[in-house]
């Protein structure tokens, strides 16, 4: 019930992002990241739409920009939620698939957030190994 | 030949100090030996490997169903239509009639 009148409108969504080069105005790649930083900078973002917002961009065909994934761990900041931050690390991971430079690269510029915010990554906690 | 150091201890000393991370630069040693990793690319590499290797499942999807078309139900059909081309079905019955194979038609007893 409550999520019925939840404004869908505001989720950066999907038909802009699609690189169908149709009649509809395309989307640049600076417009669509910044789309989505201001998305995860909401200040009183709930639990639901940083969910939502990130499995809208995990479906996407590209790994987060460094600063996207920045603004979306601010917001588990905010949630006091460090399962879901821990997470999105792992889910920007498997995103990059078979190309291992994705990873570390982001990691790196990750680096100063993660130890600001005191978010271990899963190789920290030996969470990468099965 | 050797290269005898006639710096004292105390000032190479001072001067490792002062120089050391010039030094580590010069070296490549400690954090300087991972250099910055460059941003590697991030977008449409789904898009990518899609362009790259849907072509080539298509077409081989195209050559294996053609393989099988040409290399069997072809040859398959030609068998067929060449063994019912000069059919005797009368004459083949009544082979069949004289093996006792049926229960409707007794062999032409002798």
């Amino acid at each position: 019930m409550v999520r019925e009148r939840r404004d869908l409108y505001s989720l950066p969504d999907a038909p802009l992002a699609s690189r169908c080069y149709s009649h509809s105005k395309v989307e640049t790649d600076e417009e669509f990241d910044a789309r989505w930083v201001t998305y995860f900078s909401k200040p009183d973002i709930d639990a639901w739409e940083l969910k939502k917002g990130m499995n809208t961009l995990i479906g996407y065909d590209l790994v987060p920009e460094p600063k996207i994934v920045d603004s979306a761990l601010r917001a588990c900041r905010r949630l006091n939620d460090l399962a879901s931050a821990i997470r999105i690390l792992e889910a920007v991971k498997d995103k990059s698939g078979p190309h291992k430079d994705i990873y570390p690269y982001l990691i790196q510029e990750l680096k100063p957030t993660l130890t600001e915010l005191g978010i271990s990554t899963p190789e920290e906690l030996g969470m990468d190994k099965l | 030949m050797t290269i005898r150091c006639t710096t004292s201890p105390q000032c190479l000393e001072a001067f490792l100090v002062k120089y050391r991370k010039v030094l580590q630069c010069l070296t490549f040693a400690d954090q300087y030996s991972k250099m910055s990793l460059a941003k590697p690319v991030m977008r449409g590499l789904l898009g990518k490997r899609l362009r790259f290797h849907l072509p080539i499942a298509f077409a081989l999807s195209l050559m294996a169903a053609a393989a099988f078309k040409f290399g069997v139900t072809e040859p398959r059909k030609r068998a067929y239509a060449d063994f019912y081309k000069n059919y005797d079905a009368t004459k083949e019955f009544n082979n069949m009639r004289e093996a006792g194979i049926f229960e409707s038609v007794r062999p032409t007893g002798k």
